[in-house]
């Protein structure tokens, strides 16, 4: 299973919908929020070089926003 | 491919969000070959913060009516393409819509592709997107907590922002470039009353400036032409919305100068079998309420046109 780290804010609906997709499909994640974890910013800001969220991690394959068809092709997911 | 075309669908959809989901459940209830294909299902209506005029709810996140909109059309399953529309033309009397990836063809289209939000093209503004300036409060607000930004803009969802940034920021500018503000008094009159919201009148947004993050905005004073700088943390812009329709082929001829799909009162465009509904088309205002009623309109003419053709 790949590993999955969502970087978001508690209010950012696309955040939402990707932790529900994830959800969802049964697809364990890490769901980091980057307004309170300063390292998790840090880490997200390293990775992306900007601030928009949600950022998706899929074992080092990164989205920035809610790509949902690109997810699926990442996961395997019809 | 995820769908192969054995047989000419009767209807795509393209938008999932308040007008094509509502068009969804009535293409649902009336047992059409249909196929949403949008990018992500919700939209502007997830965006949309907190929602207090759409009849039944007091008040709703818009996530979470646009996750109502959402679990109402899941009853009916219906088949929805993850992908972007590329192109929508027209091959004899029916469409064909493209993504990246694949080419679906049907005899009738509703766009409901919806908007997107309208830049200012000020100096700096796509260099500092996403490093300090956004156009999603409800998605990046939280990042400036304590921190001074800007909400430029003075409509409804600038005023919309501005509030729910003065909870979690320190201090709230707004820029306007009019006299004044022109949302809802009730909001409006919010707005006067919060102490960490300072209003701007009658200013044009120059420049955005910073090192590697978003620092500061320069604006210039309308009433005196003074320039000044305003130190920032981020800005957040609303200054309207363009209609998202790049992806429909000029030869259909069916925009106006506001690149609006121009539609008649039932939802029709001029082309037949060709249907636009939601925040696309060419209403004045931009509603939910009316977005999910031109939804409904646009398929029932959809479905009338059909029943037409089979005649």
């Amino acid at each position: 299973m790949k590993k999955v780290i969502v970087y978001s804010t508690p209010t950012c609906p696309y955040c939402i919908l990707a932790k529900e997709f994830f959800k969802e499909h049964n697809i364990p994640f890490d769901y980091l929020d980057v307004a309170s974890d300063q390292k998790a910013r840090d880490e997200m800001i390293k990775k992306t070089g900007q601030l928009g969220v949600p950022v998706i991690d899929i074992e080092g394959e990164v989205i920035i926003g809610f790509n949902e068809g690109k997810i699926r092709e990442l996961l395997g997911i019809q | 491919m995820i769908f192969e075309l054995i047989f000419m669908l009767d209807l795509i959809i393209i938008g999932s969000s308040a007008s094509g989901m509502s068009a969804a459940v009535y293409a649902a209830r009336a047992e059409l070959d249909f196929l949403i294909v949008a990018k992500d299902q919700g939209g502007e209506t997830a965006e949309a913060g907190l929602v207090e005029n759409y009849l039944g709810f007091s008040s709703i996140s818009g996530m979470d009516l646009a996750n109502k909109f959402k679990d109402h059309l899941q009853n009916y399953q219906p088949k929805i393409i993850f992908e972007e529309v590329v192109s929508l033309s027209r091959k004899g009397e029916t469409f064909l819509v493209k993504t990246a990836k694949q080419e679906l063809e049907a005899k009738t289209v509703i766009i409901a592709s919806g908007s997107v939000a309208k830049r200012i093209d000020a100096k700096g503004e796509q260099e500092f997107l996403n490093k300090g300036i956004s156009y999603c409060e409800t998605c990046d607000g939280p990042m400036f907590k304590n921190k001074n930004v800007a909400v430029v803009g003075g409509g409804n969802s600038a005023i919309k922002a501005a509030l729910a940034l003065s909870e979690i920021c320190k201090k709230v500018s707004i820029l306007t470039m009019e006299s004044q503000l022109a949302g809802e008094k009730l909001m409006v009159d919010k707005i006067k009353a919060q102490k960490n919201i300072a209003i701007i009148y009658q200013t044009k947004t120059l420049e955005f400036l910073g090192a590697k993050m978003l620092e500061s905005v320069k604006y210039q004073d309308l009433k005196i032409g003074k320039e000044n700088i305003l130190p920032i943390d981020g800005a957040f812009i609303y200054v309207g919305f363009k209609p998202n329709t790049l992806f429909i082929d000029k030869n259909l001829d069916i925009l106006n100068s506001k690149e609006e799909v121009v539609i008649d009162k039932i939802g029709k465009t001029k082309i037949p079998g060709l249907f636009a509904a939601g925040n696309v088309v060419d209403f004045p205002y931009k509603q939910i309420s009316i977005a999910v009623g031109s939804g409904t309109l646009a398929c029932l003419s959809a479905i009338n046109y059909l029943k037409q053709k089979s005649l």
